[in-house]
């Protein structure tokens, strides 16, 4: 599982081109007997591995947070686009440019040149530009065009045991527990779903959560750690380190209490390590797949991330692992048939 | 209407994603007026009474209220919040509380060395359920526990006050209405979850009922208060009937079909627009490939306090307009 | 087809956001010329079909139009009213409007003068609660032929031929669009099409509405949103406008990279000038709810570059506005047997 959140987390993938990502995991996949793999409309891999029983779908989507471009300037920079990255962490950035990863850097103004001023302000993504050593306009077009992805050029690290050090993180752990689920015989109709553009809105998830119309819903994540010095804990959302985190509700979604249970229960009787969730802040998967057509129950398990929507983010091998132990408990002990 | 009835609806324990109390209350009032009675996934209520037209009409209000959800219980067993809707935390301060099991608590807000009451946030609101440390509040609430505002039913002459009358009172007024109705038409009066967190019960329901008309039921502000915005609608003037809020406009074709309805029946009614705030009107209108969506609204101030007050003369008529449109036997059509 | 008589019909025909019903009908009169097959579905999407074999192209542009409402009516007669979505409140004061009551009535936007505030006060710009709506009417007459929630648009002026193919006037945004589909079905009339087309005039775009039910009763293959962009004008920095004179064709997470592709190959076969129009997340058109329904569309997006979006005085150019309507017919001709293959994600 390690090996491949590696070559996960270096693969490029932003919200609407998760071609890379998606052409992995199929690879990856295609020596598992008995899976029906589907790409939809929107590049949702739709994984079923048939069986009798309910309908189970765990989800984990593909897309990462990342810059798209949108021009390029006289003088050879390049003007680019986003969504959901603070722009003070893209500052002296080195990065990936389109389907030839071309190589380019997230310059600014040197600090000898800066006024006071200008060290109190933040800059914002218009006045930041992508640089891949283009000598003007054209020459820039010549190696990028309009549309192409840009992604951080962060490389997979082991820290130490413990811990590992990466981009994308939210949500390439989720892809690879759910990989190593597929390879899991459980008794009920499995589908395995990759998702598409969670990060500018959830919606891979509508389209996927209508065709594949399932009964139960597990969403696998990674979710934000700010288990930092200045805040309290009561403040925390989730501790690294900490055990996987079920989520009670988000801004998209309130987990019924028996899903909850189900979850909660079983990380208990396995002695898995788990914490609650514990902002109610952000979205998931779970709001489009829970409301769709006629309703279904939804439940989350997720991987605390520290940094997470950065160019690094830190997660702890045992939560992984953690979140991993407890999808397969709760698939193997049947566990979804205790919200039906 | 039967005030013990209302008190019952208006007293039951149901914030958003915990409606399992509210929905049983609300049961034993429709039940003997129903051919079937069930919940769906989302744990809606649904009511339905079988007509002979073969046209479906989905009556929807909404079961869940405001509230608080624990995300967090400190050392010295302080319980912390997060909203669960539209809480306003200045006035979700100094007041009494309570869980679905029963336990009672007070609210106050931390940093009153820093800034009086009027400047509170949500981060600093907590719940004292009267323990001296984690341990002891942890036997008595676990973090996911939501709790809601006591309610205090205040009888003001023809008017009322209380907390959750959005929406109950018109999950009342619903429960009425399959009580005194006569429909050509399958009712479908369906008690919906999760609308205070973003309309989120409606639209499953109706889209396993696919219904050729849904009226639904919510209360609405008013501009008859001191110095409020402005707004056409007064406290006992009549039911409303919606123009749009931000979650829909109504088409012109089913706002006429209520209004009809009054008119014949010499129902007095006020026309609403609604500057802020949503209902399941417009989430179930977008439902599938479109329903036609409408909306009567209560007049009711002081909305998402603890003393939200309605004249209980508009709720009556609200059961009357709800009549009159049910015995209708042409339905709006584009 | 004569493009200026036509967008001279639709914009003079009120249909604000909710309210759809007039311009629906100016609409379905169109479609009669290309197709008897035209239904109506609850929301208010009009919709044309024609084909008859092969996969769904659905074709989307909004009718609804920026407009007001009566909130209240004040003793003396004088209307308040609020936006249904999108008017800038700025270009309001002093304006001719349409009262839609029991018959239409022409009012004008008034507000407190200026030399009657206090000082310092008309640097800051009016708010739409502060203004009134004038009939001129005394208050029985305004009582009994106006009531709340009834409709107030901008003056149905009809637009103006400026330079160089330059029209101006109300509402282009989308009815120059809606245009644009007309167009295009005149030309794909002499054509044997292996697909089938939809054109659906949508409802509620202006505060996200109709274009979900327009898929679900669609049910397509494929599906084109068009609408308006920016064109440049003072101030709008690069990249966040396009030429006047140009295509606008979108790419992004909203927009499914083949139907790009095949959009832009339709443009490059006819040599009709384009420009990129990326989009990092949200489109802000019928393009971003089309995307998402059932069980997902390919999705693409072309709009028409616009001036001064949202006045009564929004200028597009008509040589543009049939350089779209090439474009879309086309693409439904280049449609054959093999468009699983070109749809294909995963090559």
């Amino acid at each position: 599982m390690l090996r491949r959140l590696e070559e996960l987390s270096n693969l490029i993938g932003v919200s609407g081109d998760e071609g890379r990502v998606r052409r992995y995991i199929k690879a990856e996949l295609a020596n598992i007997d008995g899976l029906d793999m589907k790409t939809d409309a929107m590049g949702n891999l739709i994984v079923h591995k048939a069986g009798k029983g309910p309908k189970v779908m765990v989800a984990a989507h593909m897309d990462e947070v990342g810059m798209i471009v949108i021009g390029a300037l006289d003088n050879g920079l390049i003007a680019y686009g986003q969504r959901g990255i603070d722009s003070r962490v893209v500052v002296s950035k080195r990065v990936l440019v389109g389907d030839e990863m071309i190589e380019g850097v997230i310059g600014a103004k040197a600090i000898h040149l800066q006024t006071a001023a200008d060290r109190k302000t933040v800059l914002g993504h218009s006045e930041l530009f992508v640089d891949i050593g283009a000598k003007d306009k054209d020459d820039a077009l010549k190696y990028v065009k309009p549309g192409d992805r840009i992604g951080f050029a962060t490389k997979f690290k082991r820290l130490g045991e413990k811990r590992v050090l990466g981009k994308a993180l939210d949500d390439r752990v989720g892809c690879a527990i759910l990989m190593q689920l597929l390879a899991n015989d459980y008794e009920c109709d499995f589908y395995g779903v990759f998702t598409v553009q969670e990060e500018v809105g959830l919606r891979g998830m509508y389209a996927a959560a209508y065709s594949v119309a399932p009964d139960v819903v597990i969403v696998l994540e990674g979710t934000t750690a700010n288990d930092m010095p200045e805040v309290k804990n009561v403040g925390f959302v989730t501790k690294m380190s900490h055990g996987l985190a079920i989520s009670f509700m988000d801004n998209a979604t309130i987990v019924s209490p028996d899903m909850f249970k189900a979850l909660t229960e079983t990380a208990n009787t396995a002695g898995i390590k788990w914490q609650p969730r514990q902002g109610t802040t952000g979205a998931n998967d779970q709001g489009p797949a829970q409301r769709m057509r006629a309703g279904c129950k939804t439940g989350c398990i997720s991987v605390p991330c520290r940094y997470i929507h950065s160019p690094a983010s830190i997660a702890d091998i045992d939560d992984i692992m953690g979140a991993y132990a407890l999808a397969d408990a709760f698939l193997k002990n049947k566990k979804f048939n205790e919200v039906l | 209407m039967d005030t013990t009835m209302i008190k019952n609806i208006l007293g039951a324990y149901g914030p958003s994603g915990r409606e399992d109390k509210a929905a049983e209350t609300i049961k034993q009032y429709v039940a003997p007026y129903a051919d079937e009675v069930y919940r769906d996934t989302m744990g809606n209520l649904i009511a339905h009474k079988r007509g002979t037209s073969g046209k479906k009409i989905m009556l929807s209000a909404h079961m869940d209220q405001i509230g608080f959800i624990v995300v967090a219980i400190d050392e010295k067993g302080f319980l912390r919040v997060a909203r669960v809707g539209g809480v306003n935390p200045i006035i979700a301060t100094a007041r009494e509380v309570v869980f679905e099991n029963g336990i009672k608590g007070v609210t106050y807000f931390e940093n009153t060395a820093k800034h009086g009451v009027n400047e509170a946030t949500f981060n600093e609101l907590y719940i004292d359920i009267g323990c001296a440390s984690r341990e002891e509040a942890e036997k008595k609430v676990a973090i996911g526990d939501m709790a809601v505002y006591v309610t205090n039913y205040v009888e003001l002459g023809e008017r009322a006050a209380c907390g959750a009358m959005d929406d109950r009172i018109c999950c009342a007024i619903v429960a009425e209405a399959m009580k005194e109705m006569k429909s050509e038409h399958d009712v479908y009066a369906v008690f919906t979850v999760q609308e205070e967190v973003g309309c989120r019960g409606g639209s499953p329901a109706a889209y396993a009922i696919e219904p050729d008309l849904n009226i639904s039921l919510d209360v609405t502000g008013v501009g008859d208060i001191p110095e409020c915005s402005r707004m056409a609608v007064s406290l006992g003037c009549g039911p409303t009937v919606k123009v749009m809020d931000s979650s829909v406009i109504v088409p012109p074709v089913v706002r006429a079909f209520i209004e009809a309805a009054a008119e014949e029946d010499g129902i007095p009614y006020q026309r609403e627009v609604l500057r802020a705030g949503g209902t399941d009107t417009g989430a179930i209108q977008r439902t599938r490939g479109g329903i036609l969506s409408g909306c009567i609204s209560v007049p009711t101030r002081y909305i998402h306090t603890p003393v939200e007050t309605v004249d209980m003369k508009d709720v009556d008529n609200a059961v009357k307009l709800l009549c009159a449109c049910l015995k209708r036997k042409e339905l709006p059509r584009r | 087809m004569d493009v200026f008589e036509a967008l001279s019909a639709l914009t003079t025909t009120p249909g604000v956001t909710g309210n759809e019903v007039a311009v629906s009908e100016v609409v379905k009169g169109y479609y009669k010329a290309y197709t008897d097959d035209i239904f109506i579905d609850p929301m208010g999407n009009t919709y044309a079909h024609i084909g008859d074999h092969g996969p769904v192209l659905l074709v989307q542009a909004h009718m609804d139009e920026v407009g007001m409402m009566v909130t209240d009516i004040e003793e003396d007669g004088l209307l308040r009213i609020r936006s249904v979505a999108g008017v800038d409140p700025r270009v309001l004061p002093g304006s001719e409007v349409l009262v839609h009551g029991k018959r239409v009535l022409n009012a004008v936007m008034g507000a407190i003068p200026p030399h009657l505030q206090q000082s310092g006060d008309n640097t800051k710009p009016y708010s739409i609660d502060d203004m009134v709506c004038d009939t001129g009417l005394d208050a029985a007459e305004v009582n009994e032929l106006v009531r709340v929630g009834d409709n107030v648009t901008f003056a149905l002026l009809p637009p103006m031929k400026l330079k160089n193919n330059i029209v101006a006037g109300k509402t282009f945004d989308d009815r120059a669009c809606i245009t644009v589909m007309l167009e295009a079905m005149d030309i794909l009339k002499k054509s044997k099409l292996d697909c089938q087309v939809i054109f659906c005039a949508t409802v509620q775009e202006e505060c996200g509405g109709g274009a979900r039910a327009s898929v679900w009763n669609a049910k397509p293959d494929m599906a084109i949103a068009m609408d308006v962009c920016h064109a440049p004008t003072p101030g709008v920095k690069p990249f966040d406008a396009i030429d006047i004179t140009k295509v606008s064709i979108t790419c992004g997470p909203n927009i499914h990279p083949k139907m790009f592709k095949m959009i832009t190959e339709a443009a490059d076969e006819q040599n009709i000038p384009w420009d990129y129009d990326v989009a990092p997340a949200h489109t802000g058109t019928d393009a971003w709810d089309t995307q998402i329904q059932m069980g997902g569309v390919a999705t693409g997006l072309i709009s028409l570059p616009l001036r001064y979006m949202h006045t009564s005085v929004e200028e597009i150019s008509l040589t543009t506005l049939k350089n779209c309507a090439k474009v879309i017919a086309r693409f439904a001709q280049n449609i054959g047997a093999d468009w699983e293959e070109k749809l294909c994600l995963d090559d």
